[in-house]
């Protein structure tokens, strides 16, 4: 299936921000999982739900979800050297209806027999999937990869709904093997549930094959706040980044709180101010955008600014820095020091444009790009 | 004079200023949106210290990661360090990891921007 992501990069961010509208949001994980991943997955997925729900026992139900989910990935993920071999991780709420999603590769030898596992739990309703969980976990059959199966039946009696799944076949060898569990936190009903019921996985998969193509590791679209900050710092600290972590995680601090700190609310109520992070690797380049809403009024202040640091010759540059590290005005101004480390740590110039929007606001976009030495 | 002692959390430092043991430490992570509330108690402490300090004080300065509104408060902190200097013997010893290139600019950044002796010392 062709889909119509957009190629260019200014593009690509307003596409994936605009993906979540109104009070949602989507965090989505590409790359490897391994079991230190996992956790710091978790509880970054798990602060966000909590910040946007506020029944506990829904919570918890979402939280084992997810963990049995990565842990599906993890267990069964088939090692392959390909590119695509990145697996997936999201969680989305639209609405009243959060989203869990998986997506791995598989042998093609597989997809049948777990085919065969999904149908026969959808094919049950409530009392009768509660009595297979019970055989099943009478029957002690553990496969070679340690799951009978168990881990499926558990996020479906969780959700209460059905599991949508799909493949994507890659070629003789392989497959993706996508699984998605939905779990509503109302009983709403409408047309407009049944649409996002229905093309929920095919969302994901678009935007697995967005991010694969784009080579995007991590995108995170929702509301900033220092907790969240620590946590996409946090899971990006487990990446290996042929000795870049350290230069990316640092730039990462100041763009992440450039939009905690800065960026305007826009109405919403959420702690935290809404936005988007999302980082590629390419070849021997890393690039880091950051985009967040803008009053209007503000744009010529701070595109002076950028356009000043940008103009820096090193030398200026640095006596820049030195000026505003001595400089003892107030405290909360905004001094343009976040900025200038940036550029001083990217050694590029720094991008950035800004979307007319309708109304009061535009849409704030940062690049920054890191080389490989 | 009582010690000084803070303990890390997950965006603010560990802090041991202890006089009597001549541990003057300040270590791990600094990444607060709010450093200027952090740092506060900090500065208080060395306006204190700077009346009566020991005769020679040395401060490791070994920070993994910092964002800048820290480098802001760090600057503000070696800035009254460099006032005990009149009446102590100051040295700071500046830690970063060899891989860090950053860390190590910032520190001679600082350096050059005080008149305090100043060691690097690369992990």
């Amino acid at each position: 299936m062709d889909f119509s992501y957009p190629k260019d990069l200014r593009d690509l961010t307003l596409y994936l921000f605009n993906r979540v509208k109104e009070s949602d949001f989507e965090y989505v994980y590409r790359g490897v999982f391994d079991h230190d991943m996992t956790k710091k997955i978790l509880s970054l997925a798990d602060a966000n739900i909590q910040k946007t729900l506020d029944k506990a026992t829904i919570q918890k139900r979402i939280y084992h979800i997810m963990v049995e989910g990565l842990q599906n990935v993890t267990r069964h993920q088939d090692k392959t050297e390909r590119i695509e071999s990145s697996s997936i991780f999201s969680i989305q709420k639209k609405n009243c209806l959060y989203f869990v999603t998986t997506g791995n590769i598989i042998f093609n030898e597989n997809v049948d027999s777990l085919k065969g596992k999904i149908e026969k739990i959808n094919s049950l309703e409530k009392d009768a999937l509660s009595k297979y969980h019970k055989e099943v976990l009478m029957s002690g059959s553990i496969t070679d990869k340690g799951g009978a199966g168990l881990g499926l039946i558990e996020m479906a009696r969780k959700s209460g709904k059905k599991l949508h799944y799909d493949f994507k076949f890659l070629d003789d060898v392989y497959s993706y093997f996508y699984l998605q569990t939905e779990i509503p936190t109302e009983t709403i009903e409408g047309e407009h549930i049944v649409e996002w019921e229905k093309k929920a996985l095919s969302n994901i998969k678009e935007l697995h094959e967005c991010m694969n193509e784009n080579r995007i590791l991590i995108n995170f679209n929702g509301f900033f706040d220092q907790p969240n900050v620590l946590n996409l710092l946090s899971v990006l600290r487990g990446q290996h980044f042929t000795g870049m972590a350290k230069k990316i995680n640092h730039l990462m601090v100041e763009m992440l709180q450039n939009i905690s700190k800065h960026a305007d609310k826009r109405g919403y109520t959420f702690e935290g101010n809404p936005g988007i992070f999302y980082l590629i690797e390419h070849n021997n380049q890393f690039e880091l955008t950051a985009g967040n809403y803008i009053h209007k009024n503000q744009i010529s202040a701070l595109e002076a600014k950028l356009k000043q640091i940008n103009q820096f010759s090193a030398e200026e540059l640095s006596k820049f820095y030195d000026e505003t590290l001595q400089s003892e005005i107030s405290h909360h101004k905004y001094t343009g020091l976040g900025l200038a480390d940036i550029r001083m740590r990217s050694n590029h110039p720094i991008e950035y444009f800004f979307y007319d929007l309708e109304g009061e606001y535009s849409f704030f976009v940062l690049q920054i790009v890191v080389t490989v030495k | 004079m009582k010690p000084l002692i803070i303990q890390a959390t997950e965006d603010t430092p560990e802090i041991i200023f202890n006089p009597e043991e001549e541990i003057f430490r300040v270590s791990k992570i600094s990444v607060p949106e709010n450093a200027v509330a952090f740092y506060l108690p900090i500065f208080e402490w060395l306006k204190e210290y700077k009346i009566t300090p020991n005769l020679k004080t040395t401060f490791d300065f070994d920070l993994e990661y910092i964002n800048s509104a820290s480098s802001k408060r760090l600057f503000e902190m070696i800035a009254l360090i460099e006032k005990i200097n009149e009446n102590s013997k100051v040295l700071i010893r500046w830690h970063y990891e060899k891989i860090d290139e950053d860390m190590l600019d910032l520190g001679e950044r600082f350096k050059n921007l005080v008149n305090i002796d100043f060691e690097f010392v690369a992990h």
